[in-house]
């Protein structure tokens, strides 16, 4: 269930250079995001994608946002219940040889655009 | 991420007229009859923000702008009895009872304000209630804690703030100790409590409790206990 003192709301802009949005995830938590909006800011279509990626790994597509008309905007949930679910959960950054290895979220479009993302890290 | 439930309300822990209470002091069990009492609360307390990943730089005791100890009875003739929740629910609040001196240590390193032993965040006491059982303060005059904060999260807080629900309560101190034996060997229904912890000590009694109370009595608690009956 979420939990509204908990939650945090960030906005980060995105463009078509894939770029770090907010911090890392920590250490023993995962990352809970209960909703998302995605708003196109290229004026034409854009693709975005977020991404997770465990510095000196792979990167993980965590899912793209298809704005097939200029300037839309992409909300899920429209609302945020009380009781929801986290619509993503991602893996926190972990512990290699005494090491604190990060991970963060990703995002990257065809063109500019906004990315809102209500989260929690918990454990 | 989820509110804990708690076995029992706090509220329900809150003494009434007539009850008994023994607070454990490093010097002997004190005990009183509680005549009266009277809620209060400070809710919004606020610690502050803290930084990513970082702690208060400063231990806080609770105080008004005027300086004055919330948790801290005024006078001699109260004893305070306290609860609280903690916002947000990832701040880790650390507690030092009497101030310097760290509690809920697990470990024999001293405890850190920025590990992961003896603190209370969210979670574990939420801040609308019911608060845990761990964050009981009992408090006489001239005795009181002081708290930090720790972030462990890589987004900053913008404000930590603390709910304390306060009891204050009136009372006759025992000194019969046919009496005082039978609480200390639970024959009679009553609290005892460790006043701040047992490591190292409870907190040592103050000059003015000790005087009221006598050197006699709390050595005579301290056989009792020892030897039960």
């Amino acid at each position: 269930m979420v939990d509204k003192r908990g939650l945090q709301s960030e906005r980060y802009p995105v463009t078509a250079v894939v770029a770090i949005i907010g911090s890392a995830i920590p250490v023993n938590m995962r990352r809970y995001i209960y909703r998302v909006k995605v708003q196109d800011d290229s004026g034409a279509p854009n693709l975005v994608e977020l991404q997770s990626l465990l510095v000196g790994g792979v990167p993980v597509v965590v899912d793209q946002f298809r704005l097939a008309v200029a300037d839309e905007t992409y909300v899920d949930p429209d609302e945020l219940k009380e009781d929801a679910l986290p619509i993503y959960i991602i893996p926190g950054s972990t512990v290699v040889a005494g090491a604190t290895v990060a991970r963060n979220l990703r995002a990257i479009g065809t063109g500019n655009a906004s990315l809102l993302l209500e989260y929690e890290d918990s454990e | 991420m989820q509110t804990a439930l708690m076995k029992e309300s706090h509220e329900n822990l809150f003494l009434k007229e007539g009850y008994l209470l023994a607070l454990q002091f490093a010097q002997g069990y004190a005990c009183f009859r509680i005549l009266g009492w009277e809620p209060s609360n400070v809710k919004p307390y606020s610690l502050g923000a803290v930084a990513a990943v970082s702690n208060l730089a400063a231990w806080n005791e609770i105080v008004d702008a005027g300086g004055r100890r919330y948790l801290m009875p005024p006078q001699e003739s109260w004893i305070y009895h306290s609860f609280y929740g903690v916002n947000k629910p990832k701040a880790r609040v650390f507690f030092q009872y009497p101030t310097r001196q760290d509690r809920m240590n697990l470990v024999a390193v001293q405890r850190t304000i920025t590990g992961d032993v003896g603190y209370v965040d969210g979670e574990m006491s939420p801040f609308d209630g019911p608060f845990a059982l761990k964050t009981q303060i009992f408090a006489v005059h001239e005795l009181y804690p002081a708290f930090n904060c720790y972030n462990p999260l890589n987004d900053a807080m913008d404000n930590v703030m603390l709910n304390f629900e306060v009891m204050r309560y009136s009372y006759v101190i025992i000194k019969n100790r046919d009496l005082i034996r039978e609480i200390l060997t639970l024959r009679r229904p009553g609290r005892l409590h460790t006043v701040a912890g047992i490591d190292p000590e409870p907190a040592r009694i103050p000059d003015w409790l000790s005087d009221l109370v006598g050197k006699g009595l709390l050595d005579y608690s301290q056989t009792v206990i020892e030897e039960g009956s």
